[in-house]
């Protein structure tokens, strides 16, 4: 597993943008920049179809509410 | 209260400020499913901006065009230099992490808008037939193309929008 980098080429690969569990707020791009602020309501993720997660080998789901990967 | 030009500096400010509240206004109002509510927020908003408009002017804050690109480019290369880091420093410093990403985004919309103006300032005339795009949620702006998701706020291409 790699941290992702906060690059703006990932975060134009993100899809947190479309997912149904994003918060109301401008932040996304949760498993680089962290998680959210708000509270997170799990209505379903998209992060394992991600490139991004593909791509860092990253594991999870749900970096809203987890954090960035360490 | 100060003398009139002063003033007009004050109202110029105050009424841009609420065309830009009302139509955020609106904005929620709507997404709350009061359209007639919506409605009279931008009625509003569009008569503030007549009267921004008006106060500006007879101020002398509307100059040639080059004057004002210049002036334009002067602007967005403060904000991003100089304003937004100094905010985004001290939104760190306060843990204010909603604020730091907001600054960002506007930090990072600002670095094109300076590129923008000034490629127009070098020959208001002849200035590159481009298009351009906004995201609508974060205001990162784009010419030509747009990704696939907003490189500043991730938001998907369909709200990444032309304007003409």
């Amino acid at each position: 597993m790699t941290r992702v980098p906060f690059a703006p080429e990932e975060a134009g690969r993100c899809l947190c943008g479309e997912c149904p569990s994003k918060p109301d707020e401008m932040k996304s791009f949760y498993c680089a920049r962290g998680k959210s602020t708000a509270e997170v309501a799990r209505r379903g993720c998209l992060c394992e179809e991600c490139s991004v997660q593909i791509d860092y080998n990253l594991a999870d789901s749900y970096y809203c509410i987890l954090g960035a990967p360490e | 209260m100060g003398d009139t030009m002063s003033n007009l500096g004050d109202a110029f400010a105050g009424e841009s400020q609420a065309n830009r509240k009302y139509l955020a206004f609106a904005k929620k109002a709507e997404e709350e499913g009061y359209p007639e509510v919506a409605k009279r927020f931008r009625v509003a908003a569009a008569s503030e901006t007549v009267h921004a408009h008006a106060h500006l002017k007879v101020m002398g804050g509307l100059n040639s065009t080059a004057e004002n690109l210049k002036e334009s480019v002067g602007g967005e290369n403060y904000e991003h230099v100089t304003m937004y880091p100094g905010f985004m420093d001290i939104a760190t410093s306060e843990g204010n992490e909603d604020a730091h990403f907001s600054f960002f985004a506007a930090n990072e919309a600002e670095k094109f808008h300076e590129k923008m103006f000034a490629e127009a300032l070098a020959d208001p005339a002849n200035a590159p037939a481009k298009t351009f795009y906004v995201c609508e949620v974060c205001g990162m702006t784009y010419e030509n193309e747009t990704p696939n998701a907003c490189v500043v706020c991730s938001a998907p291409k369909s709200r990444i929008n032309e304007v003409a």
